[in-house]
């Protein structure tokens, strides 16, 4: 059967990008954070989280950001997620108000474009 | 009147006489008349120029005349008045008889004579008078006389007996009485005693006592102390004549009382044996006699008593005369003996004074013998009197002989040198047996007293020595016992090495400036390269200063504050003596004498405190002997409990906070342990610190940041290279390298270590697991490299408990995924036939067991139930249980029939020597109701009819898979009516430990007969009668099937698997999608249910395979959803963000409810829809 969701990883000026296509739920969460993690390295300096084509993020998805962006920060790195204003997920995120933790980016490069800065803003 | 011419003052007097009324006559010395009145011209019958000139007695005669002339010619001084007849020259009318009354005049020795006449009458009368008055005077005179005699006699000293016999004969005479007595009283005999009389029988005198009586004159004089007289004894009212007067014949008498000192004398009685009155006068005279006699008697008394004193004086002046002279003969006695003895002897008086010292003595007192004698002990021997006074005196006080005290101290003639002596004090007696002096007898011991203090001190140290096992407190004890015998202060000093600090001990007999030195030692402590000058030589050879130097002094200190410390004090001779052995020395002693003793050493003292030296050294060697044991023996004792540790059965977290505290405080002040994540970056697991106020609280842990691999700290180090990394002394810059973030450097201050050491934590099989970090703080211990072996050994004990921990938590992981993905991922809709199961793994280790079931959709329409039992637990069992999974739907698939499918399952798994396994398989056909089924060990599947009836299903029974690879396996066939449950299960719900298996499958029969008929109520209820309350032992699945048809709105039963939710949001939405939500609300709506079935499923996950119920229904207007589990509520994920879920749900929807229930929580969810207003 197809995956539920599809997590595809680039390398960008040292900052890893995950783009996250599909549906984020209980029953592949754990799948989705090990194939992060996993490139999650000594060397890397930010991550990236692509959810723009995130079809599907509840409560349990978020809470692997919420363990993300610890997981991060306890390790003195940056996390930054990109997610369109149109996007149905984005309202889920604010409910759970995890933008106060993690900066939103509209896209991929203005993300980038954060990182270099180190006042990032979130767009 | 007539007169001669005179000058002014005769002119005057002239003038008086002129005026005077009686006759008055002025004659001069010769007795011729010079003036006479005309008063007296009238009375002489003359003029005054008739007998101007003419003596007066030629005119006046006779009478006491002849008196007036003698008295005139002497001119006395008062005036006197003498009678006399007149001549008969003169007129017949002059009386014949004159008064004439003489007196001086103020003018030359001219007399004025003052005349009367006086009748015969008057002249018989007169003269008479003056007869009986001249013979009173003649008495009274007498009587004068005689007193004065008597007073005379009395102070000249007669004796009194004959005083008192002239005084009765004086009486006697006087009065002309015939009996005079003197009666003496004797007091106590109540009586008189006669002693002295005249005119009384002579017997009488001293020998007759004559009582007193109030009734006779003697008594009545005496009570009366007043005179007495009477006239006629015989008629006096007052007396009873006493039988001795009346026996002498006395008729009158009188009495006086002679006065004593306190008490009356006596009586002086003078009698009469005729009535004979005594005047006035006589009691005065008899009183006058009485008083000259008293007065005798009390100072006859008064000299016996001076004569008495002045003889006792004159005896002891005798007797002290005679004792000097004793003394000064015994003393000369000895003067030989003295001067010829070879031992020091001194005699001394009572006063302690030196009578006498002999040469060897004065020696000692340093002075010569002559300034000896006379001075006092205490002036010449000041040192040594406090001791030999208290002696001396008891020697004075009980007469017996001191002997042996000794004395010790300085004296005049060496000063600064401490001398002993022996003393002996005895008494010296003269003849008669009275203390007169003192003598002693000097011995000087002080070298005798010299050895036998250096024999006390060595036995002393001996036994500190030998007794002491701490270092510290060895070299407190010596410098105690040093101080004050041998030292007045004593400083010990040990040089720092690797393996031992610098120490030192000092003492002094005062302990304030004991305080001053040791603060002074804090503060410029003591090095031997920098000793007065000494330099190196202080450790080389013991070093002898009698007398300390001011120049010594300073080159001693290190500064003017510190040269003003070492001259406080006073310190005035020295002695330093090295350690050890030359070369290498340890330390130094140095001892000190002050001004406070004043003594000083000399070699003698060098060779003790060389002595002191040597053990002293030897036992400070012991003792780090003894310290660096007791050490080794710890560490050892440390290990067997690390290693005891690690084997008790804890999880990892809190066994490794167990070493962490168990390393305190034997092996380290801190003790942190760091264990490696999969990415290499270092956690810290574990921590704790002696001072409880320092421990992190698990919060603090948790969040303490992780050590990148690129760090310098050591654990990190240690990890890399693999070996030990030692920090004797941890250095500040060492610290702020490690720790960028300042919070974390000021904790690591507050920690405080001094020395730290790490060793990696090592496995063979994982390699590096992390580090342990051992580190001393306040206690100032650090360690050394023979601490290394210790801490590895404690890493090596350690690490497999980590490396367990480790492990165990991977394993745990992966055995959560392996469940969720092994079990089936959704029980699939199967038309007109109702589906549930459930699966509980065993509540023992992991938590994934061997059960396991399948259901699988053949096209024809037959369904094909599996249920098996893999032996053992854990992920072989888990892997095992895939391995026949999916064997066995491929052969489902080719059609085969149960009994060919366990054939081939067994012949596959006996090739594989795989796990053994129980495995029933049935076969469905729905259109027909006709059940084939085989089993494989497995118990027998229980069917319940529509009306109740309960029928097992025993029939195809085989070995288990695995057992033989000859098993025969073969099919049974069964009817499942529509509406009857078809129950399939593991024997975890029947099996219970001894308890036969046939009560099991009775229980199961009852459970049955009574559960709901909704299907998961009904598997519920199962569970619920049949496991205990905490869950089976082993795993139970489940597996529960009735043929029914279905019907309803949206209703879905679904197993609480997390791979249901996908299809569960593509069936809402298409259901919202139908029913006409817009596209937000449906997602909205989706979103919703799909936590509540999450928190469903999570409330499942890890208990079951249970399903939950999903109902939708729409009135449109509302759409309402409602969620119902069955969940148990067992071991909740650790994390709350569950609750997350429920609060999105509320946001997204109009309402939700949530009502927990005996069976289970109902959630239901409400929203209006606007989309389908519009659509």
């Amino acid at each position: 059967m197809t995956p539920l969701a599809e997590v595809r990883l680039e390398e960008v000026n040292g900052a890893l990008v995950a783009h996250l296509a599909g549906e984020v739920d209980l029953s592949n969460v754990e799948v989705v954070r090990a194939t992060i993690i996993d490139r999650v390295s000594a060397e890397t300096d930010a991550l990236v989280l692509d959810l723009s084509e995130t079809t599907y993020l509840d409560s349990t998805g978020v809470r692997l950001l919420f363990e993300l962006t610890q997981r991060l920060h306890a390790r003195r790195r940056q996390l930054r997620l990109v997610v369109t204003d149109a996007a149905l997920v984005r309202r889920v995120i604010l409910l759970t108000k995890l933008d106060e933790q993690v900066p939103l980016h509209d896209s991929v490069e203005d993300a980038l474009a954060a990182l270099q800065s180190p006042d990032g803003s979130d767009s | 009147m007539k007169r001669r011419a005179r000058g002014g003052a005769g002119a005057r007097f002239a003038e008086l006489l002129g005026a005077m009324a009686d006759a008055a006559i002025v004659v001069d010395g010769d007795g011729r008349v010079d003036q006479l009145n005309a008063a007296a011209e009238q009375l002489l019958g003359v003029t005054a120029d008739e007998v101007s000139g003419r003596s007066l007695f030629a005119l006046v005669s006779g009478g006491t005349l002849d008196d007036l002339r003698a008295r005139m010619v002497r001119a006395g001084g008062l005036p006197y008045t003498a009678h006399g007849k007149l001549e008969t020259t003169v007129s017949a009318q002059s009386p014949t008889s004159l008064e004439l009354t003489v007196s001086r005049t103020n003018i030359g020795d001219h007399l004025l004579v003052v005349a009367r006449g006086m009748g015969d009458a008057d002249t018989e009368r007169v003269l008479t008078e003056e007869r009986l008055l001249n013979d009173a005077l003649r008495r009274q005179a007498m009587q004068q006389t005689a007193v004065a005699n008597l007073g005379r006699a009395a102070l000249l000293g007669r004796q009194v007996d004959d005083l008192l016999n002239d005084a009765v004969t004086a009486v006697a005479e006087i009065f002309e009485v015939d009996i005079v007595v003197v009666l003496e009283l004797d007091e106590a005999a109540g009586a008189f005693v006669v002693r002295s009389s005249q005119g009384s029988p002579a017997s009488w005198i001293g020998n007759e006592s004559i009582p007193v009586r109030d009734d006779s004159p003697a008594g009545l004089t005496l009570r009366t102390a007043a005179p007495v007289a009477f006239d006629n004894l015989f008629d006096d009212e007052r007396f009873v004549p006493p039988p001795r007067l009346r026996e002498l014949g006395v008729v009158s008498g009188l009495l006086v009382p002679i006065r004593g000192r306190q008490r009356p004398y006596g009586v002086l009685a003078a009698h009469s044996t005729r009535t004979r009155p005594f005047s006035d006068d006589d009691v005065v005279f008899l009183r006058g006699v009485a008083n000259v006699v008293a007065a005798a008697i009390l100072n006859r008394k008064a000299e016996d008593e001076l004569r008495e004193a002045l003889e006792k004086e004159r005896v002891v002046r005798l007797e002290s005369e005679s004792a000097r002279r004793a003394l000064a003969e015994t003393v000369a006695r000895l003067d030989t003996l003295l001067n010829h003895a070879p031992i020091g002897l001194a005699f001394f008086d009572l006063d302690f004074r030196f009578l006498r010292v002999n040469g060897p003595l004065a020696d000692v007192d340093g002075i010569p013998v002559e300034q000896h004698l006379g001075r006092t002990l205490e002036e010449v021997s000041p040192n040594l009197w406090p001791t030999l006074e208290p002696t001396f005196r008891e020697v004075v006080r009980t007469g017996e002989a001191v002997v042996g005290i000794e004395v010790g101290g300085q004296t005049k003639a060496r000063p600064g040198a401490e001398r002993h002596f022996l003393v002996s004090a005895y008494p010296v007696a003269e003849p008669g047996g009275g203390l007169i002096g003192l003598g002693a007898m000097v011995i000087e011991i002080t070298d005798r007293k010299r050895a036998e203090r250096r024999a006390q001190l060595v036995a002393q140290a001996s036994d500190v020595f030998s007794s002491a096992t701490d270092v510290d407190e060895l070299l407190d004890k010596v410098c105690d016992i040093v101080v004050p015998t041998f030292a007045d202060s004593c400083h010990v000093y040990l040089l720092p090495t690797t393996e031992h600090r610098r120490r030192f001990a000092i003492s002094h007999a005062d302990p304030e400036l004991r305080e001053q030195l040791v603060e002074a030692e804090h503060r410029w402590p003591f090095d031997p390269s920098n000793t007065g000058g000494f330099g190196s030589t202080l450790l080389e050879r013991s070093t002898l200063v009698r007398e300390i130097t001011d120049d010594i002094r300073r080159r001693a200190s290190v500064g003017e504050e510190h040269l003003d410390m070492i001259s406080r004090h006073h310190a005035v001779s020295a002695m330093a003596v090295p350690l050890g052995s030359a070369g290498t020395p340890i330390g130094v002693l140095l001892l000190l004498y002050t001004e406070v003793s004043g003594r000083h050493y000399d070699e003698a003292d060098l060779d003790l405190a060389e002595e002191l030296g040597t053990r002293l050294e030897q036992a400070i060697r012991s003792a780090f002997l003894a310290a660096e044991a007791e050490r080794a023996r710890d560490h050892l004792m440390l290990l067997a409990r690390v290693g005891e540790l690690v084997t008790i059965q804890l999880d990892s977290t809190a066994r490794l906070e167990r070493v962490a505290h168990l390393v305190l405080p034997t092996f380290a002040d801190v003790c942190a342990v760091y264990v490696r994540e999969d990415d290499g970056y270092l956690r810290l697991s574990a921590y704790a610190h002696v001072e409880p106020g320092r421990e992190l609280t698990p919060d603090q842990l948790a969040n303490t940041a992780l050590l990148g691999p690129d760090s310098a700290a050591p654990p990190v180090e240690a990890i890399r290279t693999g070996n030990p990394v030692l920090l004797t002394t941890v250095p500040a810059e060492l610290v702020r390298a490690l720790l960028r973030d300042p919070e974390e450097q000021r904790a690591a201050r507050d920690t405080a270590i001094r020395s730290m050491l790490t060793v990696p934590m090592f496995d063979p099989d994982d390699g590096m697991l992390g580090a342990l970090v051992f580190g001393y703080a306040a206690s100032g211990r650090r360690y050394r490299d023979d601490d290394v072996p210790v801490a590895q050994e404690i890493a090596r004990r350690v690490a497999p408990a980590v490396e367990n921990a480790i492990r165990f938590e991977r394993e745990q992981a992966t055995a959560e995924i392996l469940q969720r993905s092994l079990l089936p991922e959704e029980l699939p809709e199967l038309d007109h036939v109702e589906l549930t199961a459930r699966y509980l793994p065993g509540t023992s280790g992991v938590k994934i067991g061997g059960d396991w079931y399948d259901v699988v959709r053949i096209d024809d329409g037959r369904v094909v139930f599996a249920i098996g039992d893999v032996v053992g637990h854990g992920v072989r069992a888990a892997a095992a249980m895939g391995k026949l999974r999916h064997t066995l739907q491929f052969l489902a698939l080719e059609g085969l029939t149960p009994a060919q499918m366990l054939d081939r399952l067994n012949g596959y798994v006996c090739a594989a020597e795989g796990e053994m396994a129980t495995l029933l398989v049935v076969a469905f056909t729905p259109a027909t109701g006709s059940v084939r089924f085989s089993s494989a060990g497995h118990p027998p599947p229980l069917v319940r009819d529509a009306d109740g009836t309960l029928t097992f299903l025993p029939g195809g029974r085989g070995m288990p898979l695995g057992a033989s690879g000859s098993a025969q396996y073969a099919d049974d066939h069964a009817v499942l009516a529509a509406d009857s449950v078809l129950v399939m299960y593991t024997d975890g719900l029947v099996e219970r430990r001894r308890e036969p298996l046939d009560v099991g499958f009775l229980r199961l029969g009852e459970a049955v007969s009574h559960a709901p008929d909704d299907l998961e109520r009904f598997a519920d209820h199962l569970l619920d009668e049949l496991l205990e309350q905490r869950g089976p032992s082993d795993d139970v699945a489940i597996l529960v099937v009735r043929p029914v048809s279905r019907h309803g709105a949206l209703e879905l039963f679904l197993p609480a698997r997390p791979d249901e939710l996908a299809p569960l949001r593509r069936t809402l939405n298409d259901w919202l999608a139908r029913i006409g939500a817009s596209q937000t609300e449906a997602f909205e709506v989706t979103v919703s249910v799909n936590e509540i079935a999450a928190n469903a499923i999570e409330h499942a996950y890890s208990t079951s395979e249970s399903l939950f119920q999903v109902e939708g229904s729409f009135d449109g207007a509302t759409v309402v959803f409602t969620v119902r589990d069955s969940g148990r509520w067992r071991d909740p994920r650790p994390n709350g963000d569950r609750g997350r879920g429920l609060e999105m749900a509320r946001a997204l929807m109009d309402e939700v409810d949530v009502a927990p229930g005996p069976e289970g929580t109902e959630v239901k969810l409400r929203r209006r829809l606007r989309g389908a207003a519009r659509g």
